[in-house]
């Protein structure tokens, strides 16, 4: 017998090593479907326990015990089942979460483990040779193993199950997580992960067993439905849900811009391009982002509004497609272009591009400004908002996406959304080039002309700056004649002065007429001339006094 | 191995000893008897079950949870196994041993465990000086953490990472000026976060300071832009450059017509124009505007670069803007050349000229004395050089005019007053001055 124990422990060793070498590449199918109604405990109980090969600790009892093999046998697979069984029962993670119809299978098949458990066992104690120390340590060297392991599952299972801290009787939670995920027939597990929805148990929604869960990402929300009844909006964070709840879509709590660009027509016709965007959230209220805390939105109303806002347009759109209904963040930039196309048409182009820069003009019948003020005013009880008083922008696009947001916030804030931003997101431009071309030949023009009289003015500038110079010369020449020559006259008296003044004209006149830069703009004849005045008026100086 | 773990195994191994040391008494009796070897096999043999069953028990609970653990976060073997090993270690130094993951540049690095990324924690952060990061857990917003090294706790994750160096982002505004001409112009933003305390490294190293209110504001205000792409959501750079400075610069220089941007020298010299702003003071206007709207979202604004303002290539060339550009700076520098170099020149030339005139004015005057073999009376000379002078001045002004004849009268009173010669031929009239002008 010696050599039997030796080969049930040899072949239990390598049945322990080799079936766990096999799983741990081999993850037990969620098929969706139960094999058979109430056949999940002991599905799971197989998964979980059956690879640990309980019967076999047990064994090695045979022919210690002055008991028939059988007996030992039978009660080395029935001990420890008894436990898993008990286990099972009690732990209620096949019982809860809309699993009460499995409790009376599971009581019943408990029921007659224990019962057939008991028979054997007493059938055993109640034999002639039978130690009852003996018996005692074989019992508990059997159950001992698979208590020690359910102790460890009900110790570990709770940390490696993402579940909030807030959550109630997480020990359940995560058996019920664990254990229905190796019945083949768990609930359903999702994650959010960028926005979208990803299955990752895959489970029986109806009737799998244990809650299922659902974790979002921190700035989302899940709207989970159940058949055809939206249920709530949960999240974010880690949620259970309901037998039969399922994800129907998340919603983004963030900030939401979205950006287009319109084609509308000018009151003088003229078609133009406006960029415009929006900026908007779920409605927020007065709550603030924090951490440990969920992302807040004001209440589950403005979320399903928001959502249920969605518009099926086929147009556009091929008939595969054509009933899916556009995305809810897709709205406001819809009403803010159909907005903003019936806001340009009150303008002329020309005040697209003005704005009111000066608070009198503004009150000035027919100045420009006060015409712009008056289309302004005109658009505003157009689109049905009240009076605004601030409307004197200095660009005429910020009034119009303004006077646009107020429009848009009128219609979607009681839709559960929160506009934050938005209007006129660029410069307006006219569609047609020849448009543009006009003002730039236009500008052009302005531009050449403004540069020609620059160029004149320079002109003129250089002419009157020369004339200025040369009047500077005549004047500097003719005083200095005038100055020389009365300081020669201080030094003559009588009768001689004036000849003194014609001999010392006529002198300073043909020094000048010989400097070589005034000779060659002269006749050749100059200098002879003056000359021969000089000595006339010298031979008659001769006669009087000799200066 | 972490202390939970040591005291699990503590346990087994108390009940190993325990089963053991009872074994021997159960089956021998009082030990009166020695065993034999057939009795000794047969211990050893029930030992090696029962410690057998037990270990099994402890290895294979984890297996169990390691095959949950795989297929909720859709991990490898490996990855899971390594996974739920630090998950049953708790929190402690332990679990996050081995496994660090790294911030630097403001990004995770991405040859970093996927499986902290994708799952989260027990792991250990490492934020690099200039990082700041946001942490998550099970769907919200966990932790702020500076640099330094932390443990992650169990399914705490990287939310977001925050550089807190000085960001520069350069855009090219595309607007139109109030005329209806598009143009476009640079500008470039040098932002970063907000600091909860004053930043001056006397004598410190960095970190970067920063304020917790600042960071959350800036990691939780990113905006979604559209449904896919991985631009979906701006990061808060985006949003400061593309969104805040992109919209202030388009604000502030559509209130301009074109010509208040190009060539402002040549309007300054316009008497009738109020003087245009030039570029430092619209980068004045913009930089106060966009830095008030950085603080309502947590972020300084350092400083705003703008460029020139150029109208769009397709609309004005620039080769014909250079052309006249090029026309205009032409007069300037010859403006500006002769009024400062060839002044000098000009009067010297001017000087000469005025020479020549006055010369050839009294040599018209004087032509006809030399006609005839008659005397020449000084007092014909002398009239003949009045009446050139007052020709002369009459192109001075009225002020220079009365100089000139003033002096040239005092002059001609001087010669005047002396007394009489008999012999002398009598006195020539003197022409009148001019009228002043």
């Amino acid at each position: 017998m010696v050599a039997v124990r030796v080969g049930f422990l040899v072949f239990y060793l390598m049945g322990t090593y080799l079936l766990n070498r096999y799983l741990r590449g081999h993850l037990p199918t969620s098929s969706g479907l139960p094999a058979s109604p109430g056949s999940e405990p002991w599905m799971a109980l197989l998964w979980v326990w059956g690879p640990t090969l309980w019967v076999f600790p047990g064994l090695l009892w045979i022919g210690l015990l002055d008991l028939s093999p059988v007996f030992v046998l039978a009660l080395s697979f029935l001990l420890p089942l008894c436990c898993l069984s008990l286990f099972v029962l009690f732990s209620g993670v096949f019982t809860s979460y809309g699993q009460s119809a499995n409790r009376p299978p599971l009581i019943l098949v408990t029921g007659s483990i224990l019962l057939f458990t008991a028979l054997i066992f007493l059938a055993a104690l109640i034999q002639p040779e039978i130690s009852y120390a003996r018996f005692g340590l074989f019992c508990l060297s059997s159950i001992t193993p698979t208590t020690v392991s359910v102790w460890l599952l009900i110790l570990w299972a709770p940390a490696v199950v993402p579940m909030s801290d807030d959550v109630d009787a997480p020990l359940r939670i995560a058996l019920s997580l664990v254990l229905g995920f190796f019945s083949t027939v768990p609930g359903t597990t999702w994650f959010v992960e960028d926005g979208k929805v990803h299955k990752r148990i895959k489970g029986n929604v109806g009737g799998g067993i244990g809650p299922g869960l659902l974790v979002t990402e921190p700035e989302n929300v899940v709207v989970l439905k159940m058949g055809s009844r939206i249920t709530r909006v949960a999240g974010p964070g880690a949620i259970l849900t309901q037998r039969g709840e399922v994800p129907f879509r998340v919603v983004d709590l963030r900030d939401q811009t979205r950006s287009s660009t319109v084609s509308a027509i000018t009151r003088d016709g003229i078609e133009v391009r406006v960029p415009t965007s929006s900026a908007f959230r779920i409605q927020r209220g007065s709550r603030q982002i924090s951490l440990g805390a969920p992302w807040p939105y004001r209440a589950q109303r403005d979320v399903l509004q928001a959502l249920f806002a969605e518009e099926v347009d086929p147009s556009g759109r091929s008939p595969l497609d054509a009933h899916t209904a556009h995305p809810w963040e897709d709205l406001p930039i819809k009403l803010s272009a159909h907005k903003l196309e019936q806001a340009v048409s009150f303008y002329s182009l020309d005040q697209l591009y003005a704005g009111i820069t000066d608070a009198k003009s503004m009150r000035v019948p027919r100045d420009p400004q006060y015409e712009l003020l008056k289309t302004h005013r005109l658009v505003e009880t157009s689109l049905g908002l009240s009076k605004d008083r601030q409307l004197g922008d200095r660009l005429c696009r910020q009034t119009i996406g303004k006077t646009v947001r107020r429009s848009v916030q009128q219609a979607l804030v009681p839709r559960g959304f929160e506009i934050s931003g938005g209007g006129v997101g660029g410069s307006i431009e006219p569609v047609s080039r020849g448009i543009t071309e006009q003002r730039v030949e236009a500008w052009q023009s302005r531009f050449i002309a403004k540069a020609m009289d620059w160029q004149e003015s320079i002109e003129r500038k250089r002419v009157t700056a020369l004339g200025k110079i040369r009047q500077d010369a005549d004047g500097k020449m003719i005083s200095g004649l005038i100055a020389e020559t009365s300081e020669r006259l201080k030094d003559v008296d009588g009768a001689g002065k004036r000849e003194l003044i014609a001999y010392h004209v006529l002198d300073r006149l043909i020094g000048m007429a010989r400097s070589s830069e005034v000779q060659r703009m002269l006749p050749e004849s100059a200098v002879p001339t003056l000359e021969k005045v000089f000595r006339k008026i010298e031979r008659d100086a001769d006669g009087g006094v000799n200066p | 191995m972490n202390l939970r773990r040591t005291l699990v195994f503590l346990a087994i191994g108390v009940l190993l000893v325990a089963y053991a040391a009872t074994l021997p008494i159960v089956l021998w009796g009082d030990g009166r008897q020695s065993p034999g070897p057939s009795q000794r096999t047969d211990y050893l043999v029930l030992v090696a079950g029962f410690g057998t069953a037990l270990l099994a028990a402890f290895y294979h609970v984890p297996r169990v949870l390691r095959q949950y653990t795989q297929a909720l976060h859709d991990l490898s073997t490996d990855d899971a196994e390594a996974l739920t090993s630090r998950l049953l270690s708790g929190l402690t130094p332990y679990a996050a041993r081995g496994v660090t993951l790294s911030v630097q540049g403001g990004q995770v690095d991405l040859d970093g465990p996927p499986v902290v990324h994708k799952v989260g924690g027990p792991a250990r952060l490492n934020v690099d000086h200039n990082n700041v990061v946001v942490t998550s857990r099970l769907g919200m917003l966990g932790r702020i953490l500076g640099p330094g090294v932390h443990n992650l706790r169990a399914f705490e994750k990287v939310w977001d990472v925050v550089d807190m160096r000085p960001q520069r982002r350069t855009v090219t505004v595309k607007f139109m000026t109030r005329d209806g001409i598009p143009a476009s112009c640079q500008a470039s933003i040098v932002c970063r976060i907000a600091s909860s305390r004053h930043e001056e490294f006397e004598g410190a190293m960095p970190p970067f300071g920063y304020s917790e209110r600042a960071v959350l504001k800036v990691t939780t205000s990113k905006s979604v832009r559209k449904h896919e792409g991985s631009d979906r959501v701006s990061d808060w750079v985006t949003g400061m450059s593309m969104g805040v400075l992109d919209g202030a610069v388009r604000d502030v220089l559509e209130q301009y017509r074109l010509d208040e941007f190009l060539n402002p020298r040549y309007w300054l010299e316009e008497d009738d124009v109020p003087a245009p702003k030039l570029l430092p003071e619209f980068e004045v206007e913009i930089e106060r505007i966009v830095r008030d709207k950085g603080a309502e979202r947590g972020v300084i604004v350092e400083r705003i670069e703008l460029g020139m303002v150029r109208p769009a290539e397709e609309a004005i060339s620039r080769q014909w803007l250079e052309f006249w550009q090029a026309k205009l700076q032409k007069n300037i520098d010859t403006y500006t050349l002769e009024a400062a170099t060839d002044l000098e020149q000009l009067a010297e030339d001017a000087r000469v000229e005025a020479q020549v005139r006055f010369v050839n004015r009294m040599l018209e005057e004087v032509q006809g004395l030399i006609s005839d073999e008659v005397e020449v009376p000084p007092q014909l000379i002398i009239a003949s050089f009045l009446e050139v002078l007052y020709a002369v001045v009459s192109d001075q002004a009225p002020e220079r005019q009365r100089l000139f004849i003033s002096q040239a009268e005092d002059l001609i009173r001087v010669a005047t007053t002396t007394p009489q010669d008999p012999r002398s031929p009598p006195t020539a009239e003197l022409p009148a001055g001019p009228q002043s002008r």
